[in-house]
C-alpha cells in the first residue's frame, strides 16, 4: 500500500470520527428555548433522584424515577397535598361522591389547558383513561382503573369504551364504580391518571415517552439520557405561570459525585442518602438546608410465613426482639431513619401515635424460640441488595445480634431483578427490602390483603382481609382509619416482617431555593411549581 | 486493497452471530425478568394478568431459538429491535450515546497514544538514566491503579478541593467537562504504550541496520525518527489495536463516576435491567468498533512494514 | 483486558527467536538483580506470608465488629487505618483481603490457563477445522470487552467468589490461547519436531515434550500480568455492585461500600485502594522482570 493511499484513509477515518462526533451530537442545551435573558432566568437544578427516567410517557412504566419529571408534566384530575398527601384539586375544582361511594362527580376547570395550547375537556380524561387501559397498550399500571364499571369488557375487546367513564358535558365527568373504594382518589393523583392530549399521542406513537406534551406547570424541553432532562415553564399554567423558568433534572448515579456537584455550587437541590447525612445535619452551616420527612417507604425484613421456620408466629417475633434497631440507624444509617413500630409510616394521618412495637429485648427472643422449639437456634439465608440503607451493609449490622439469641444469617447478594423473581416465585426464606410510595394508608397496608401477599410474604388471614376490605369500602373517613389501625395493630402482632425503619427522606438544597415540600409520598414527586429561587 | 477489505468485513460476521448469540443465551438463562423490572415499585408485585400481557406484547413469550431468529432477521435490516426500558428503538437509543462515547473514547486514546510514545521513546533513548526511571514507574503506577479509584482521587483533587474543573457530565462536549474522565481512562492506555513504545524502540536501536546507520555516520534524529521510529511501531499499533477492549471496559467504571451518558453505562444499566434488546444493540456496535479497529491495525501493518502484503 | 500485549508483539516480531530455559544459576542472579523484578518479587513473597499469618497480623476480627459504635472512626489508636461503616478494623479487612486478592488472582489465571494453553496448542497443532474454531472463538471473546462480559456471566450466576473465578476464567483465556497457538504453529515446523513426528512420537508426546515447554516461559509471564489484571477486574466487579459475597472482606468490594463516604472518610477507600495498586504493582512488576529475564534481547 503506497503511502498517499494511507494519508487518504486516515484523514477518511478521521473525518468519519469527526462527523460522528459533530453530526449526531445531542442538543444543544444552551439556546433549548432562549425567550429569557440570562441572567435573570430563575434555573434550578436538581438531581434525577432515580436515575434516568427512561421514558416520559407517563403510562409506560410505573418508576418513581419518571414520576419525579411527570409530576411536573402531567396534571391530572386531583394532586397530592405535597406536605400532607391528602387529595387536593388540579384540574377537577370539585367533585361530589354519592352516598353509595360508588359514582364520583368531577367538576372540570374551564381554563385548563395542554402545553400545545387546545382546552382540556372531560372527554380528554376518557380518552386518556381509556389509553391507560387499553390492552394494546400494555401498561404496567392499568390497574389504576381497576372496578371501574366496564373496564373489564374494555379490556377484553368486548367493548369500544369504558361504561363507566360517563361526560356530561364539557366540564363534568363521572366516574361510576362497581364497589366503593377509598383509596381510588389516591391512585388518580398520581401521574399515570395524567391527562395527555389525544392527538398529539396519535401522531407520535412511542416517540411521546420522549417527546411528551401534558398539561402542568412544565413543559418538556430537551434530553439527554443518562444525563439530563429539562423542563420549562408553562405559560399558560391555569395555576399561574410557575416562578421558575427552566428546570434541570441532572442524571447522576455516584452520591459522591452528587455531593461534589453540590459543594461546587451546580446542583441546587438533591435526594441525599445516609451517607451524608449527619454531616450537614449537625453542621451549623448546613442545618436550614435540610428537609426531611419520614417518608412512605418501609424498610423491612421480610419472611416466608408459609416456611419454616418463620411459619411460627413466635419466631418472627423473637427476630423483631432481637435487634436493636436505634443503635443501628444511629450508628449505619447517620440518624436517617424513624425506627418502625408498625408498617404504616408514622407521617401518614392513619398511623396510631398509641400503637406498640417492638423493642429491643434479646431475652424475650431467646424465651420466644425456645418455645418454638429453636434452643438450639437456627440458619437462614437472607437475599438482599447491595442497598447502602437497605441491603448489605444492614445486614452485616443485624447479624450479630441475631447470633446472640442463636438466628445465623446467611446473606446472598443479588440484584434487583433476581430478587424480585425469587420473592415472586417464593423461593426463600428471608430477604430485606423497601416498599412503600402508596399515598392511601388502606393501599399502603394492601400489600398484606390475600390478593397480593401470595406472591409477597404468604401472610394473610381472614381476618385481616375483612379489615381491609372494609376500609376500602366505607366513604366515612374516621372509620376507615379506625380499621386501618386495627389491620395495623394485627400485623404488628403478627410480624410478618421484622420492622425496620421508615425511610426519613432528606432534600439537600442552597440557600437561594425556596418552597420545596416535605413530600411524604416519596421525597422525589416534588411540585415544583411552588418553588422559587431568591434573587 | 478493497477486496482484502471486503473480504476482512465478511471473515468478521461470525463475530457478530456470535457475540449476539452468547448474549442473547446469557440473557436468556439469567434469572429476573425486564417485565417484573416493569411492575410498579411500590408494592413490588405484579398481578399475573399484567405479566402475561406485558410478556405477550413485548414479543417474549416465543422460545428463545425463535427470538434470535427474529433478531438476525430485522438486525440485517438494520433494526435491533425495541428497548423494554426505554420503549423507543435500540437504534435510536444508542446512537444518542454514540458522540459522548466517541469522544471519551478517541480523546482517552489520542492522549495516551501521545504520552505513551512521546514517554517510551524519551526512555528509550535515555536508557539507564532518570528520564527512564521516572517514565517507567509512572508508567507503572498507570498500569496498577483502578480506574474508578484513580477517577475519584481526580475529582476529590480537581473539583472538590481547587474546584477548578466540573465535577461530572459531558456538557455537550465542553472540554473542561472531558479533562477528568480522558485522563482517568487514558492513563492506564498511555502507561501501556509507553512501555510497549520502549521495548520495541530498544529492540529495534540494537539492530544491525540501525548500528550501521550510525556508523555510517547518519545524524541522531534522521536514525530516530526516519529508520528506528517506523520499525518500533509494528508492535505499538498491535497494542493500541488489542487495547480497544481494555479502553470500553474501563469506559464503564469512568462513566459511572463521571456521570457520563456514554455507551458503556447504558449497557450496564440496561444488563441489570434486562434489557436484551439494547443490550444486543450495544455489543453490536461495539463489535463493530472492535472489527474496524482491526481493521485498521492490519492496515497500518501494510505501511509500516513492507514485507506484510494483502492476500 | 489489562494483559500487556507486549507479549503479543513479542510473538510477532520473531516467533523464531529462541527462549532460554529458566533456573539457569547466573540467570537467576540477573534476575534478581533486576531491580523492578526484585521489587515485584518482594512485593508478592510479602503478601503470600500476610495471607498465610493472617489471623496472626490482624489486630481485630475482619468479620465483625468489637461494637457497632467504633463506626466511623479516623486513623489511629487501636484502629491504625480506621473503620468502617459497621466499625470493623479496616487494617484487619485489608489483610485479610489479601487472600482473595491472591485467590482471584492464581484461580482466574489457573482457569484462563488450562483453557488457553489447551485450546491454543489445539488450534495450532491441528490446524484445520478445529482452529478456524478456536480462532473464531478467540475474535468474538475479544470483540467482547473484557469486564462486560464478566459482568453478563456474574448477573447469570449471581454474584460470589466462585462466579467471579469463573467469569473472569471465561474471559481471560483468548490471549493465551493466542499467543500459545501462534508458538505451537512455529515451533511445529522446527525440524527436530518434525523429525519426531516423523519418527512416530504420538501426538501427546510430540506436545508435551517439545511443545509446551517452549510455551512455558511467555505463559508465566502472560500469567504473572494476568493476575493483576484480574485483581484490578475484581475490584471493578465489586465497584459495579458484583463482587464477592460477605462476609468476604474483598478489596474491590470495601471501596464500593465506601466510596459513598470518600469526601469525609476517605481511609474508607484509600486504603483498600493503595492494597489493590501495591499488590498490582507486585505482579505487573514480578511479571515484567520475568520477561526481561526470560527474553534476553531486551
Amino acid at each position: 500500500m503506497n503511502r498517499r493511499l494511507f494519508a487518504l484513509l486516515t484523514v477518511f477515518a478521521i473525518s468519519i470520527l469527526m462527523i460522528l462526533v459533530v453530526a449526531c451530537g445531542g442538543p444543544d442545551l444552551d439556546d433549548a428555548d432562549g425567550d429569557t435573558a440570562p441572567g435573570e432566568e430563575q434555573l434550578l437544578v436538581r438531581d434525577a433522584p432515580y436515575g434516568d427516567p427512561e421514558n416520559l410517557d407517563p403510562i409506560v412504566r410505573g418508576r418513581m424515577g419518571a414520576m419525579a419529571v411527570t409530576m411536573n408534566l402531567f396534571d391530572g384530575l386531583v394532586v397530592h397535598d405535597s406536605e400532607t398527601a391528602a387529595i387536593r384539586p388540579a384540574i377537577a375544582h370539585d367533585w361530589d361522591i354519592s352516598s353509595d361511594g360508588k359514582v364520583y362527580t368531577f367538576h372540570l376547570r374551564d381554563d385548563a389547558t395542554f402545553h400545545n395550547g387546545r382546552a382540556i375537556t372531560a372527554e380528554d380524561f376518557v380518552s386518556s383513561f381509556e389509553r391507560l387501559s387499553d390492552p394494546a397498550n400494555a401498561s404496567p399500571l392499568a390497574h389504576y382503573l381497576d372496578g371501574v364499571i366496564g373496564k373489564t369488557e374494555f379490556e377484553e375487546g368486548h367493548a369500544d369504551s369504558i361504561q363507566g367513564l360517563v361526560v356530561i358535558d364539557d366540564h363534568t365527568l363521572e366516574i361510576h364504580r362497581e364497589e366503593p373504594d377509598s383509596t381510588f382518589l389516591s391512585l388518580l393523583a398520581f401521574p399515570a391518571a395524567g391527562v395527555v392530549p389525544r392527538e398529539v399521542v396519535e401522531e407520535k406513537g412511542s416517540d411521546f415517552g420522549h417527546d411528551p406534551v401534558g398539561s402542568g406547570p412544565f413543559r418538556f424541553s430537551s434530553w439527554v439520557k443518562d444525563d439530563r432532562v429539562e423542563l420549562v415553564a408553562f405559560d399558560d399554567y391555569y395555576r399561574g405561570r410557575a416562578e421558575l423558568d427552566r428546570v434541570v433534572f441532572r442524571v447522576i448515579s455516584e452520591a459522591a459525585t452528587k455531593e461534589a456537584e453540590f459543594l461546587a455550587g451546580n446542583l441546587d437541590a438533591f435526594i441525599a442518602p445516609a451517607s451524608i447525612y449527619r454531616k450537614y445535619r449537625d453542621d451549623p452551616e448546613y442545618q436550614d438546608n435540610l428537609i426531611e420527612v419520614a417518608e412512605f417507604f418501609t424498610r423491612h425484613v421480610g419472611f416466608h410465613c408459609e416456611q419454616e421456620p418463620f411459619d411460627d408466629v413466635r419466631v418472627r417475633q423473637a427476630f423483631n426482639y432481637a435487634i436493636d434497631k436505634e443503635t443501628i440507624i444511629d450508628v449505619v444509617l447517620g440518624g436517617k431513619g424513624v425506627p418502625a413500630v408498625g408498617y404504616l409510616p408514622s407521617s401518614s394521618f392513619a398511623f396510631d401515635p398509641d400503637l406498640e412495637g417492638y423493642s429491643y429485648d434479646p431475652d424475650r427472643a431467646k424465651e420466644l424460640l425456645a418455645e418454638a422449639g429453636y434452643e438450639d437456634g437456627f440458619e437462614t439465608p437472607m437475599m438482599t441488595s447491595e442497598h447502602p440503607e437497605w441491603g448489605l451493609p444492614i445486614v452485616e449490622a443485624i447479624m450479630p445480634y441475631l447470633n446472640e439469641v442463636g438466628i445465623r444469617l446467611q446473606p446472598e447478594t443479588m440484584d434487583t431483578g433476581v430478587l424480585y423473581d425469587r420473592l415472586r416465585a417464593g423461593d426463600y426464606s428471608t430477604y430485606i427490602y423497601s416498599t412503600g410510595g402508596s399515598a392511601h394508608p388502606v393501599a399502603y397496608l394492601w400489600r398484606f390483603h390475600s390478593t397480593l401477599a401470595s406472591t409477597t410474604n404468604r401472610y394473610w388471614s381472614e381476618e385481616l382481609d375483612e379489615l381491609l376490605d372494609r376500609a376500602r369500602a366505607t366513604s366515612d373517613e374516621d372509620e376507615m382509619v379506625e380499621l386501618v389501625r386495627e389491620a395495623e395493630a394485627m400485623i404488628v402482632r403478627d410480624a410478618p416482617i421484622w420492622f425496620f425503619h421508615y425511610n426519613k427522606a432528606i432534600t439537600m438544597h442552597a440557600d437561594h431555593v425556596l418552597g420545596l415540600k416535605a413530600m411524604p409520598v416519596d421525597m422525589a414527586l416534588q411540585d415544583l411549581w411552588s418553588v422559587s429561587l431568591e434573587p | 486493497m478493497w477486496r482484502y477489505i471486503v473480504k476482512r468485513v465478511l471473515q468478521s460476521v461470525p463475530v457478530f452471530v456470535g457475540i449476539t448469540l452468547i448474549a442473547f443465551i446469557l440473557m436468556d438463562i439469567v434469572p429476573g425478568s425486564a417485565v417484573t423490572m416493569m411492575m410498579d415499585p411500590r408494592t413490588a408485585q405484579m398481578s399475573p394478568e399484567v405479566e402475561a400481557r406485558l410478556i405477550a406484547h413485548y414479543g417474549l413469550d416465543d422460545p428463545m431459538p425463535i427470538r434470535y431468529g427474529k433478531f438476525l432477521l430485522n438486525a440485517v435490516r438494520g433494526d435491533l429491535g425495541f428497548s423494554l426500558r426505554f420503549n423507543q428503538p435500540v437504534t435510536r437509543i444508542v446512537m444518542e450515546r454514540l458522540p459522548p462515547t466517541a469522544l471519551l473514547a478517541t480523546s482517552a486514546g489520542i492522549f495516551a497514544t501521545l504520552l505513551g510514545l512521546a514517554f517510551g521513546i524519551m526512555a528509550s533513548l535515555h536508557r539507564g538514566k532518570l528520564i527512564d526511571a521516572i517514565s517507567m514507574i509512572g508508567a507503572m503506577v498507570g498500569a496498577s491503579m483502578p480506574v474508578f479509584w484513580f477517577g475519584l482521587l481526580l475529582m476529590l483533587f480537581f473539583s472538590v478541593r481547587l474546584g477548578w474543573l466540573p465535577p461530572s457530565g459531558w456538557g455537550s462536549g465542553d472540554v473542561r467537562y472531558l479533562l477528568m474522565p480522558a485522563t482517568a481512562l487514558g492513563y492506564g492506555f498511555a502507561a501501556v504504550i509507553a512501555r510497549v513504545t520502549r521495548s520495541s524502540m530498544l529492540e529495534v536501536l540494537g539492530m544491525d541496520y540501525i548500528v550501521t546507520a550510525r556508523s555510517k555516520g547518519l545524524g541522531g534524529r534522521v536514525v530516530i525518527y526516519k529508520h528506528a521510529l517506523k520499525n518500533a511501531m509494528i508492535p505499538v499499533v498491535t497494542v493500541i489495536g488489542g487495547q480497544v477492549g481494555r479502553l470500553l471496559s474501563g469506559a464503564v467504571l469512568t462513566e459511572t463516576v463521571f456521570a457520563w451518558p456514554g455507551l458503556g453505562r447504558l449497557l450496564v444499566d440496561s444488563v441489570l435491567m434486562r434489557d436484551l434488546p439494547t443490550v444486543q444493540g450495544c455489543l453490536v456496535f461495539i463489535a463493530a468498533v472492535f472489527v474496524a479497529v482491526n481493521l485498521v491495525t492490519d492496515l497500518m501493518y501494510a505501511y509500516l512494514d513492507p514485507r506484510v502484503r494483502f492476500q | 483486558m489489562k494483559t500487556p500485549s507486549q507479549l503479543q508483539s513479542r510473538d510477532m516480531v520473531d516467533p523464531r527467536a529462541p527462549i532460554p530455559e529458566l533456573k539457569r544459576r547466573g540467570n537467576v542472579a540477573r534476575f534478581l538483580s533486576s531491580w523492578s523484578a526484585g521489587i515485584g518479587a518482594a512485593i508478592v513473597i510479602a503478601l503470600v506470608l500476610v495471607a498465610i499469618f493472617a489471623p496472626l497480623l490482624a489486630p481485630h476480627n475482619p468479620y465483625e465488629a468489637d461494637a457497632l459504635t467504633d463506626a466511623f472512626r479516623a486513623p489511629g489508636g487501636s484502629f491504625p487505618l480506621g473503620t468502617d461503616v459497621l466499625g470493623r478494623c479496616i487494617l484487619s479487612r485489608i489483610i485479610y483481603g489479601t487472600r482473595i486478592s491472591l485467590t482471584v488472582g492464581l484461580v482466574v489465571q489457573g482457569i484462563s490457563v488450562l483453557l488457553g494453553v489447551t485450546l491454543g496448542v489445539v488450534a495450532g497443532y491441528w490446524e484445520g477445522f478445529v482452529d478456524d474454531v478456536v480462532s473464531n472463538l478467540t475474535n468474538i471473546m475479544f470483540g467482547f470487552p473484557h469486564l462486560l462480559f464478566a459482568l453478563a456471566v456474574v448477573t447469570v450466576l449471581g454474584p460470589g467468589l466462585y462466579n467471579i473465578f469463573i467469569a473472569l476464567g471465561l474471559a481471560g483465556w483468548p490471549m493465551i490461547a493466542r499467543l500459545v497457538r501462534g508458538q505451537t504453529l512455529s515451533v511445529k515446523r522446527k525440524e527436530y519436531v518434525e523429525a519426531a513426528r516423523a519418527a512416530g512420537c504420538t501426538d501427546f508426546f510430540v506436545i508435551v515434550r517439545h511443545i509446551l515447554p517452549q510455551c512455558l516461559s511467555p505463559v508465566l509471564v502472560m500469567a504473572t500480568m494476568g493476575m493483576a489484571a484480574a485483581i484490578l477486574a475484581e475490584a471493578g466487579l465489586s465497584f459495579l455492585g458484583l463482587g464477592a459475597q460477605p462476609p468476604a472482606p474483598s478489596w474491590g468490594s470495601m471501596i464500593a461500600r465506601g466510596r459513598d463516604y470518600i469526601w469525609d472518610s476517605p481511609w474508607m477507600t484509600t486504603f483498600p485502594g493503595v492494597a489493590i495498586f501495591v499488590t498490582v504493582l507486585g505482579f505487573n512488576l514480578l511479571g515484567d522482570g520475568l520477561r526481561d529475564f526470560l527474553d534476553p534481547r531486551l
